[in-house]
This record gives C-alpha cells, sequence and structure tokens, in this order.
C-alpha cells in the first residue's frame, strides 16, 4: 500500500493568520490557528494532512459520532507521516464561543482543534445560508490544505460542504463516514416511520410524503437528487456498522466505494475498565442499567413501562438505574411520561423503589456508574447504528440486553452474550428482564462469552486503508 | 358602440386621444368648450332657419362628450357643436356614444330596479374597476360610468355579469339571472378621484349613486380583477359564460391593462452578476417566483455534469421581496459551484413572458434554454448531450425545440404539446350558448418512460415553456414572448405556432428531464383568474389556425415534415 503521493499541482502558499499573544483572533470572517505552529510542514509519508470535519465537539456535546471522530483524531495523531486537524461545528448552544466576526476559531487553546460556528443553518435541506461563512470555509481549505477531508457529518455546516471541497481542493480525497440515515431520512436521520413508529427500510417520494404530509413527494425526489449530487463529491464512505451498508446502497451510494470500518475506543472508559479487576459476585444478577441520552430514540419509556409491567405483576426486588441527560431534547410527550414516572417513583418509600436517575455522567464516572449494575439495557426504538454503550458494557463485562435491529442486533448476540426483546415492545422486555434477574447461571454465561468491544487502532486502521483505496480512486497514488 | 371611432376628418387630428380611450368609448371633456356651448348653440341657431334641435341632443352635453368638437368650435371652425352634429355626427350615430349618453347633463329615471354599488377602485395610470349588482330583467344594464361633478372619468359597456347570491337573497331572485357586473375600463388621470359619481344605464333609465374609490395600484387591480374572474360563478357553464364577457370588451381591458403593466415592470430590470463572466455556449433563463430554494437546487444538480462550464444561468425573479436571499443565493452558488449567475431582479410580476424577454437581454450567448425553475436534468451529461444535439442536427430542427419531461414517479409527463378546440355549451334558463375553447394538451402525460414514440425526435405542434431551446436570433425575431398573456400559461404555445407560422416548426428532441410540474412557484386564485383570460386570448388568436390543420394529436399540417423525419 503506497502512500506517496504522485500528483500534486502547484499550490500557494498557505495563507495562515498569525496567532496573536494569548490566544487567536481571526482577521473578520477569515481563519485562525488555534496556537503558533498550527499548520505544519506537510508530511511525506503516512496520509498527509486529514482534516475530520465533525458535528459538535465531544466536550461541548456528547454524542456518538463526534466522540469517534475525536477518538479518530487522539488516533491519527499517533499515526507516523499523519497530521489530523478537527473542525468541529457548534451552534448557538454555545453563545460564548462565538466570537465577534468570526465563522472559524480555535478551540481552547488546542493545537489543531477548530470550531466552526454554525449560522444560518437550513435544517430542511442541510446548507449553510450564508456566504460568509462559506467564503470562510474556503479560506479555511486553503489555509490548511489537507490531503484528506474526513466528513463524520454535515449537520450544522452543509451537505454542499463536499462539493466546495471538491472544487477547492480538486486532489483531496474526501471520506464522508455516515453515522445516521439523515442523507436518506428526513425523520432526523432515525428512519422510523412517523405514521406508526416502525421502522422504515428505504426512502420513497410516497413513503417519505406520508411521514411528512406537509411536503410534497416531488420535495422527496429532489431531497434525494440534493444529497447524491453531494454525497458524489466523496472518494469513499464508510459505516461502523454492516446493516448500514444496505440501506445506503440501496439509496444510491456505489458499494463498491463503500467500506465497514467499526467504531473503536482508546478513551478513559477503556483504562477504567481495564483497571477493574476481581471475579463477579455469584448469584442472581437483579440491577439493570440505562446509559445515553434520554431523547425518544433511545427508548427509556419502553424501558419504564417494562419496570411498571413487573411491579404490577408483583415482581419486584430489582433494580434500574438510569444515567443520563438531554431529556430536554425529547418530545414532550415522551418528557411528561419520563418526568410524571421519576416523580412518582421518588414519592415511593425508599425500600420500594426501583429506578434511581442518577442523571447526567461524565467519562471520568463511568466506571463507577457500571459498577452499580449487572446488565446494561440498550432499548432503543430506531436502528442504533453502533452503540458504543455496548462497547461499553462489554468493558466492564456487561452482558446488553437489546432491542433487536439494526446495530444492536449485529453486534448483540441473542442469548450467546446478550440477550434480545422485540424492539419498542416493553411486554416483551419485562419477559427478558424477568427471565434475567431470575434464571440461574444465565449471567453467567452470557458473560463468558462477551467479545472484546473494538479498539481505537483497529479503528484508525480501518480509516487508514480507506484513506489510501481513496487515494487510489482518485489516481493520486498508483494502485 | 365598443369599436374604434375614427375622428371626423374635419377635426384636427392632433387632438386625437389615446386609442385606450377611444376604445372604450371614452373622450376628454374641455370645460371651457362646455361653458361656452349655449353662445355656439345660439350663433348655429341662428344660422340654421330651421331651427329645431334634434331629438334627444343636447349642446353642453355634446361639447362635453366631444372634446375635439369643442376645441374646433372655440377655434370658429364650427359656429356650434349642432352644426358638427348636422353636418357629421348625426350620420356618425354620436347620440348613441357611450361619451354622449354618460356626459353631464345625465337625467336620471324617477324609477329604477334595485341596486347597490360595492366598490371600485382607481389607478393612478388610468385604469378603473366597478363592482356592483343590479335587478334589471325588465331592462338590462347597458353601460356605466364614473363621473366628477360635470366630469366624465370613464365609461364603458364591456361590463361582465355573475352570479351575485345576496342580492339574489335580497331580491327574492333566483332564476338564473346574473345580478352581479363588474368591469375594468379606461378612465381619466388627472381629475382625483373623490366626490365620484357612479352612473349605471340601462335600455330604459339611468340612475347615479355616490361611489367610494380606492385608489390601489396596478397590480393590485390586475389582482382584484383576476380573482374576481376566477371566483365568479354563474348559472350556465363557467369557462363558456366567462368567455361570453371577455368577448363583450372586458377581455381586451384585461389583456390590455395586463400588458402595460407588465411592460412597464420588465423595463425597469435590473441585473447583478455572480461568478465568472464570458460569451457561452448558451444561457438558462429561469423565472422564479415566490420560492427560493430552486435556484440552489438547480445550481447544483445542473452543474453537476460535465460541459456545464460552457452554460450560464440567468435567473429572473417576479418576486421583488426576494431579491436580498436571491442575491445571497447566487452568491452561494458561485461559491460552491462555480457557476456563472445573471440574477435580474424586476421591480414586480412582468409574467412569465416579458420576465424571460427581459431576461433574455442579458444573455451572454446565442442560445436560450428557457427552463422552468421546478425542472431538473435527469443525467449528468445533459450539458454534452444538448451541445452535441445542436452541433448534430439540422439547424432547422433545433431553432426552436423542446424535451421529454418527466414527473418525479418517473412517468412522462411532457413529449411535445397539441391542441385541440372544444365546443362549450352553456344552458341557462333564458339561452343556450356555444363558445370553442381552444385546449392545449401535452403528448403522453403518464405514459411509461421508455415510451420511444413520444420521446424520439420529430415536429410538434408546440413545446412546454418548463424546458425549451430556442436559437436567440430566432427568439428575437418572433419578438419573444407575447405580452399579452397574464402571468403564464399558453404563452408558450403562442410562441411555437408564431414561430410555425414564421418558418420554422418546433421539434422534442430526446434529452430527458424531470418537471416537478407546478411545485416551482406558488399559484393562487389570482393565477387562475390570469389562466382564464389567457385561454381565451390564446383561443380568439389562434382557433382559425388551429381548425386550419393544427387541431388534435396528429396535424396535417406537421404530417408532411414528420414523414420526412421518420424517413431520415
Amino acid at each position: 500500500m503506497s502512500r506517496t503521493t504522485t500528483k500534486r499541482a502547484a499550490r500557494p502558499a498557505p495563507r495562515v493568520v498569525a496567532p496573536s499573544a494569548g490566544g487567536v483572533t481571526p482577521a473578520a470572517g477569515g481563519v485562525a490557528p488555534a496556537e503558533a505552529g498550527a499548520v505544519k510542514p506537510r508530511a511525506t509519508e503516512g496520509p498527509g494532512k486529514v482534516l475530520l470535519i465533525s458535528l459538535f465537539h465531544p466536550e461541548l456535546v456528547r454524542g456518538g459520532a463526534q466522540q469517534v471522530a475525536y477518538e479518530l483524531f487522539e488516533g491519527l495523531r499517533e499515526v507516523p507521516g499523519c497530521e489530523p486537524v478537527l473542525l468541529a461545528a457548534i451552534d448557538q448552544s454555545f453563545p460564548a464561543l462565538y466570537k465577534s466576526g468570526a465563522r472559524i476559531t480555535g478551540f481552547d487553546g488546542r493545537p489543531n482543534e477548530y470550531v466552526y460556528l454554525s449560522a444560518e443553518y437550513d435544517y430542511l435541506w442541510h446548507k449553510t445560508s450564508s456566504a460568509l461563512h462559506l467564503a470562510a470555509v474556503e479560506e479555511f481549505l486553503l489555509t490548511i490544505r489537507p490531503d484528506v477531508v474526513h466528513f463524520h457529518h454535515f449537520l450544522a455546516m452543509g451537505v454542499d460542504w463536499l462539493t466546495l471541497v471538491r472544487r477547492v481542493l480538486p486532489e483531496a480525497r474526501i471520506i464522508f463516514t455516515f453515522h445516521e440515515f439523515l442523507s436518506i431520512c428526513h425523520a432526523d436521520g432515525h428512519m422510523v416511520r412517523k405514521t406508526d413508529r416502525s421502522l422504515c427500510t428505504r426512502a420513497s417520494q410516497v413513503r417519505c410524503h406520508q411521514c411528512f404530509p406537509n411536503l410534497a413527494p416531488e420535495h422527496f425526489l429532489l431531497r434525494r437528487l440534493w444529497f447524491h449530487r453531494h454525497l458524489s463529491a466523496a472518494d469513499m464512505y464508510t459505516c461502523p456498522s454492516h446493516f448500514m451498508i444496505e440501506h445506503y446502497v440501496t439509496f444510491g451510494i456505489p458499494p463498491e466505494r463503500m467500506r465497514h470500518v467499526t467504531n473503536g475506543q482508546r478513551n478513559q472508559a477503556v483504562a477504567q475498565a481495564a483497571a477493574v479487576s476481581g471475579k463477579p459476585q455469584p448469584g442472581l444478577k437483579r440491577r439493570f442499567g440505562f446509559f445515553g441520552q434520554f431523547v425518544d430514540v433511545k427508548g427509556v419509556r419502553v424501558l419504564l413501562q417494562a419496570v411498571a409491567l413487573l411491579r404490577a405483576e408483583g415482581i419486584t426486588g430489582f433494580s434500574v438505574d438510569l444515567n443520563g441527560d438531554n431529556l430536554r431534547y425529547a418530545s414532550e410527550a415522551a418528557r411528561t411520561e419520563i418526568e410524571t414516572f421519576l416523580a412518582e417513583e421518588a414519592a415511593l418509600p425508599a425500600e420500594t423503589r426501583i429506578v434511581h436517575n442518577n442523571g447526567s455522567y461524565e467519562v471520568s464516572q463511568l466506571a463507577a456508574r457500571m459498577a452499580r449494575v449487572d446488565w446494561c439495557i440498550v432499548p432503543s426504538v430506531w436502528w442504533e447504528i453502533f452503540g458504543l454503550v455496548i462497547s461499553e458494557a462489554w468493558m466492564f463485562g456487561k452482558p446488553v440486553i437489546c432491542s433487536n435491529a439494526g446495530g444492536m442486533k449485529e453486534r448483540v448476540a441473542d442469548d450467546v452474550n446478550g440477550l434480545h426483546f422485540q424492539l419498542g415492545d416493553a411486554a416483551s422486555l419485562a419477559r427478558v428482564m424477568h427471565r434475567a434477574m431470575s434464571e440461574d447461571g444465565l449471567w453467567e454465561r452470557l458473560h463468558a462469552a462477551l467479545p472484546k468491544p473494538p479498539a481505537r487502532d483497529v479503528m484508525v486502521r480501518g480509516y487508514l486503508d480507506a484513506y489510501a483505496e481513496a487515494a487510489v480512486a482518485r489516481g493520486v497514488v498508483a494502485g | 358602440m365598443n369599436g374604434k371611432a375614427k375622428p371626423t376628418p374635419d377635426i384636427d387630428l392632433e387632438m386625437d386621444l389615446d386609442p385606450s380611450l377611444w376604445a372604450e368609448g371614452l373622450v376628454e371633456v374641455d370645460l371651457a368648450v362646455a361653458e361656452a356651448a349655449p353662445v355656439a348653440h345660439a350663433a348655429a341657431g341662428a344660422a340654421g332657419a330651421a331651427g329645431a334641435t334634434p331629438e334627444g341632443y343636447d349642446e353642453a352635453k355634446y361639447l362635453r362628450a366631444f372634446g375635439d368638437v369643442g376645441d374646433a368650435v372655440r377655434r370658429g371652425d364650427y359656429a356650434s357643436g349642432l352644426v358638427h352634429y348636422e353636418r357629421y355626427g348625426a350620420a356618425e350615430n354620436r347620440l348613441a356614444w357611450l361619451s354622449y349618453r354618460h356626459a353631464h347633463p345625465i337625467r336620471e329615471s324617477a324609477q329604477f330596479p334595485a341596486h347597490g354599488a360595492d366598490a371600485a377602485f382607481w389607478t393612478a395610470s388610468g385604469h378603473a374597476m366597478v363592482i356592483g349588482w343590479l335587478d334589471d330583467v325588465a331592462e338590462p344594464l347597458t353601460s356605466l360610468s364614473l363621473v366628477k361633478h360635470e366630469t366624465l372619468l370613464g365609461a364603458t359597456e364591456a361590463i361582465a355579469r355573475c352570479r351575485r347570491q345576496d342580492a339574489e337573497r335580497a331580491v327574492g331572485a333566483a332564476d338564473g339571472r346574473l345580478l352581479g357586473f363588474w368591469s375594468v375600463f379606461a378612465c381619466r388621470t388627472d381629475v382625483t378621484p373623490d366626490d365620484v359619481r357612479l352612473v349605471l344605464m340601462t335600455e330604459a333609465g339611468c340612475k347615479t349613486m355616490p361611489m367610494k374609490i380606492q385608489q390601489v395600484s396596478d397590480e393590485r387591480l390586475r389582482e382584484i380583477a383576476l380573482e374576481y374572474l376566477a371566483h365568479a360563478s354563474y348559472w350556465g357553464h363557467p369557462q363558456v359564460e366567462a368567455f361570453g364577457f371577455l368577448d363583450r370588451g372586458l377581455g381586451t381591458a384585461l389583456v390590455t391593462q395586463g400588458a402595460r403593466l407588465a411592460e412597464r415592470i420588465a423595463d425597469g430590470a435590473f441585473c447583478k452578476r455572480f461568478g465568472p463572466s464570458r460569451r457561452f455556449t448558451a444561457s438558462i433563463i429561469v423565472c422564479l417566483y415566490g420560492k427560493v430554494e430552486y435556484m440552489f437546487l438547480q445550481a447544483a444538480l445542473f452543474s453537476r455534469g460535465g460541459g456545464f462550464e460552457a452554460y450560464e444561468f440567468i435567473y429572473v425573479s417576479n418576486s421583488p421581496e426576494l431579491a436580498e436571499r436571491l442575491c445571497k443565493e447566487a452568491e452561494l452558488a458561485a461559491q460552491i459551484y462555480g457557476v456563472s449567475i445573471a440574477l435580474v431582479i424586476l421591480p414586480g410580476n412582468a409574467g412569465f413572458g416579458l420576465a424571460n424577454n427581459a431576461a433574455a437581454r442579458f444573455a451572454q450567448s446565442d442560445r436560450l434554454l428557457i427552463v422552468n425553475p421546478d425542472v431538473f436534468p435527469r443525467g449528468d451529461d445533459w450539458a454534452v448531450a444538448h451541445t452535441a444535439l445542436l452541433d448534430g442536427k439540422p439547424e432547422i430542427e433545433t431553432r426552436l425545440f423542446g424535451v421529454p419531461l418527466f414527473y418525479d414517479d418517473g412517468s412522462l409527463m411532457h413529449a411535445g404539446m397539441f391542441m385541440e378546440l372544444d365546443e362549450g355549451f352553456s344552458v341557462t334558463s333564458t339561452a343556450i350558448t356555444r363558445r370553442q375553447l381552444a385546449r392545449v394538451e401535452h403528448y403522453g402525460k403518464g405514459a411509461p418512460p421508455g415510451t420511444m414514440a413520444l420521446r424520439r425526435s420529430r415536429p410538434v405542434p408546440a413545446v412546454s415553456g418548463a424546458f425549451m431551446s430556442v436559437e436567440r436570433s430566432w427568439f428575437e425575431r418572433l419578438g419573444g414572448f407575447s405580452a399579452s398573456f397574464v402571468f403564464g400559461h399558453y404563452e408558450d404555445a403562442d410562441l411555437c405556432l408564431r414561430s410555425l407560422q414564421a418558418g420554422a416548426a418546433v421539434y422534442v428532441h430526446d434529452l430527458p428531464y424531470w418537471h416537478l410540474e407546478g411545485k416551482g412557484s406558488t399559484r393562487r386564485a389570482v393565477h387562475e383568474g390570469g389562466s382564464l383570460v389567457n385561454r381565451w386570448y390564446f383561443t380568439t388568436e389562434w382557433a382559425d389556425v388551429i381548425r386550419d390543420g393544427m387541431m388534435g394529436p396528429k396535424p396535417e399540417r406537421l404530417a408532411k415534415l414528420e414523414q420526412g423525419v421518420e424517413a431520415a
């Protein structure tokens, strides 16, 4: 595998805004590196300069896509001949980070980390409506001059950035990693039908119109053409799950340019998990835990409904720990139901409470939270692309009980290293929980079969291969 | 009296008035002469031994009605208006002219049928609209006017009628009568429209009543009139009934008002360019109305394939309120796609035809592609294919051509257009009316996408304005789109028939495009009214030609041409 670039047009000298003392103050609309020396000499080996484009910075907003992008950013730093640069979009949720007149700035004084200060974003067509922002992006690209531009999202930036990158940097390799189905599905990329909450398998003009009656069928033809137009600027596409590939190939992504690259982790959680020692205590395992966001698709309601069913059947003596936040982003109906349940639960005598809401947590707290449970429940009511929480559960030796669809079904083998229940079905989950807490030896059998979650290095190698294949595809290197 | 009246030969021709005023039977009144009329009349009386004033003749009224006569009397060309009347006016039956009948003084009838004056509008450019109702079964309404003191502001016999259910309830009539009336007509611009009275004249009498005039813009008046037309209801067949009233002068008034307004708007075009500016192979002209997003969608999808560098976009906007957003989107499109965009902003809605004409003036090429905003190429190679077609086909077959258009579901939406003449009947309690109505149909609507019999290159009567590729010089020689069509509809078929009449049949060639018909702009009742006027105008203009060998999907006039294509 050769990574030597063979075609490189003469380029003007990068325009880098000189760093100022004590931080960065970009010229109006310009690009400011985070600190002096951010733009290093071009690497002659390895993939060269890799610009990772991410939705949010994981230290600002938690989420799988940005966590994976940042893991990759850290991993690529250790690759010889590779200089990763991170550009993470943020929105007006962080007004303090918006600097007057700036569209891209550094991030917290860190080398090669930038934030894009999103504005005038069109959520219908997923594009920016600000010519000034686009000009800043163009200047940023010409300043950084990456060899590889790796998109981990387009939200808050614009799917048309891919076309812009192709025009501004015609020789750059463009990689796009899908972390959900937003390119296919207008319903927040979940591919869950709004008509009956069932999982959707394909987009079409009429089916999408049924989910959004206020949008004509023709809108969805245009939406598909629009996304195809811009996604076609990429040289290579990756998905962290195999089942996703089927959806995207059905959508029109050429299968020969699609690769599976797993999500991998080597963050604090891994280190904490490694530090956990000792054999599990014998006996029935009656402690369940939920880790994640309290948004609708994560299925917290299904879990609480299952608890209610078990309690109604007189089955108690178990616990459910909720760990997470972002309930504010849930629908009003879901928020009301969850808040009501938790309020009623809190009003019960302490000894009869089953559900405990531990609230938000940092990665550094994960080990302590995981220590309080035996099982991790992943009750998502959408496809759940990969489920980083599954990896985290496995790191801490916790078998997973999950919905029987998508990335969950793909990763967790039912009755081998975890348990499935019918997606969205509280009664099904209740039955499985009852089995999990009452069947002798079950936990131990599943625990013994837990796979080792993919490491960050595996992921990094996967992406390096994708970059190399993209180079061949573009004719940047000999095949 | 609705035709154009010829001025009397003896009268100074420089006094001839605006033809539109003549068309409406309206002439200006010289009040000074009118005041002096008794003296002149006395002189006339002294001169004419017979002395008897003709029945119905009123000297002051005559001089008010015919300002040119008044001037002639003042100059001494005639001793009085009566002398002019006896020499010319009687033979011309001037006492029956609208301007005479509505000139001051008007004698009101003691008895007049139940009536109501609802609204009147006036524009500074000289158009008025009046809406009301009249229970005139016994003595039908023949004309109406607006007067201010002794000055006639405007009068018309081109009165449309429609159902007024509120009036029907008020007078207890539900017997097939059309009680509502409305009209659009020319009026004076040099008199402020306050203290105005409406004059209704029937075959038997006359009634004047105070009328509050609302001053509105020309665009607003067009909207009000076309919406009123769209919403009007009748006892019989709606289109046949409406066509009848349009035939009787209202159509001409609406077309004239619309054309003048559209021309004035188009004259105000302002152009701003984005991206590279040079000579191109062709210019894609897109007329926008009400929606912005189609600009960036087209820029994205047209620029995807190779060969697009030879094409420029010209977006012309009939929505001035979108100007700022369109500028932003044009700038973004130039940044992202590197396309050339000329953005032509109009100060109002000039309609599809004149907006395209205005845009064509800014083209930097010799080939125009008239493209709707909701049209998108089906293949990435559209530009190469279009250029190759221009190079490979005989010039006469590419002078003006269209393409197969497809719905979002993949079925055929258009593969050329043909015309039919429908025989419309309107049956009411009082009459059966027949009227021909031209209809423009698409070949292949809903057909399977692979229907090559429809997609193949061939001459057709017309092609949709959703996509037309036309040699610029030919477009200009034809005078572009006609100004006589309001907003949109039928001007494409009109252009194609004019091309055929001028010697170049239009063709369809197999370059496939999506057409999300009707999704590229917002459509309201006012546009339905415009379509009705357009259909009436198209029928009026082309019925004879259609009947003479251009009717149906296989018109005789194209048969020979098509045989030539098949042989080739």
